[in-house]
């Protein structure tokens, strides 16, 4: 579901993403899918969880998960710092934590503005890259969150 | 949290956002602006020791969008999970929170045979399972010493550990014991106060989480269970 606006320039319409920052990229995630961007505070291990499982978090009474995007998307660890943020995000599957280093901005995208994303890394690897798209000659990569994880560690993680 | 001090070294993505309409607008400030204000955690009735961990400051919250509020979702999600509550847990129980690798876990009480101080001097035999790190006697009765850290987590395991079990967790009429750092307190708590296991494959001893505290609560008849696989 996107927040589509109807648009008489056949152009489009256009979607709103939640855009924040990994190791100085720019990514961008559908903004009907963020609940809420939280400060980091407490992160409660768990054990036995899996490397791209940080930990959990008390939302005001309930547990959710928080991923550790830079694991998750194989990128080296960074500590926390004023600007980390976890972006309490709603995918199909269940209600996550992302934790990424910073969160920038909304910004408004047209369709024919996506572009699929470069093939160069495995299927697998690059399966959660819903598109990408070029702002002032940086590139926005848009992240599709249902398929951050396989329907197995969805499962997984649903037990916590 | 101000869009402007969240936008630097983004200018690259900004110049595609519109014009708002007023509505839009709201609805963007809503979700970049700062909320000091956090509504009241779950109740947890009688645990003994304030939580430090229930204060998360919420910066940003979708409320303008007409959608299902996350609370209320996770609410009837916590519904569907009642059917999964021991017997036990019906009408509240206790929990004694421990330390084991720097990570607080609980046990409940009833399945908790007794504490025994532990100073590393168990008995070794040879060819056990690497989990286990010796037996003791105690009341004349033979003791299987378990690691927990090697049992539970050992994916948190770096061989560089500084923390040595100092206390023995007697379960199983007293036959094994969960060695584990330290013991901290006792929780009365109600089955609410705890998101319960919802099915999944794997870690049999892990019966939930205790919400208040953010701490796995174990499943002791899981932790048997394990052990005799």
């Amino acid at each position: 579901m996107s927040i589509e606006n109807d648009d008489d320039s056949g152009e489009g319409p256009l979607i709103q993403f939640v855009t924040f920052i990994l190791m100085d990229e720019v990514y961008g995630i559908n903004v009907m899918q963020v609940q809420e961007v939280l400060r980091v505070t407490e992160i409660a291990p768990v054990p036995g969880a899996p490397s791209y499982v940080l930990g959990i978090i008390n939302l005001r009474g309930n547990v959710v998960t928080v991923i550790d995007t830079r694991t998750r998307f194989g990128l080296p660890s960074t500590e926390v710092d004023d600007a980390s943020r976890i972006i309490v995000i709603e995918s199909e599957k269940q209600v996550v934590g992302i934790l990424v280093d910073a969160v920038a901005e909304v910004v408004e995208l047209r369709e024919n503005e996506i572009d699929a994303a470069p093939n160069v890394g495995t299927e697998e690897s690059s399966r959660y890259i819903q598109g990408v798209a070029t702002q002032e000659d940086n590139l926005l990569i848009l992240v599709d969150l249902n398929k951050l994880l396989t329907d197995e560690e969805w499962q997984e993680i649903s037990m916590y | 949290m101000k869009q402007s001090s969240k936008s630097q070294g983004l200018q690259q993505v900004d110049g595609k956002i519109a014009e708002p309409e007023n509505a839009l607008k709201s609805y963007l400030d809503t979700l970049l602006s700062e909320i000091d204000d956090l509504p009241a955690a779950a109740p947890v009735v009688g645990v003994k020791e304030p939580s430090t961990d229930a204060d998360i400051e919420i910066e940003d919250v979708r409320q303008s969008v007409a959608a299902p509020t996350p609370g209320l979702a996770l609410q009837e999600g916590e519904q569907e999970r009642l059917s999964e509550i021991p017997a036990w847990a019906e009408n509240g129980f206790q929990v004694l929170l421990f330390k084991v690798n720097g990570i607080t876990l609980g046990i409940p009480l009833t399945s908790l045979v007794g504490i025994l101080d532990y100073a590393g001097e168990a008995s070794q035999l040879p060819g056990q399972p690497a989990w286990t790190l010796g037996v003791i006697i105690n009341r004349d009765e033979k003791v299987i010493v378990i690691d927990s850290a090697r049992l539970l987590m050992p994916e948190r395991l770096t061989g560089n550990e500084v923390a040595r079990p100092r206390r023995l967790l007697l379960i199983s009429d007293g036959h094994l014991a969960l060695a584990v750092d330290s013991i901290s307190t006792t929780l009365d708590i109600e089955k609410e106060a705890v998101r319960w296991r919802t099915g999944g494959v794997g870690r049999p001893w892990y019966a939930g989480i205790i919400i208040q505290e953010l701490s796995v609560l174990l499943n002791v008849n899981g932790v048997l269970e394990m052990l005799a696989a």
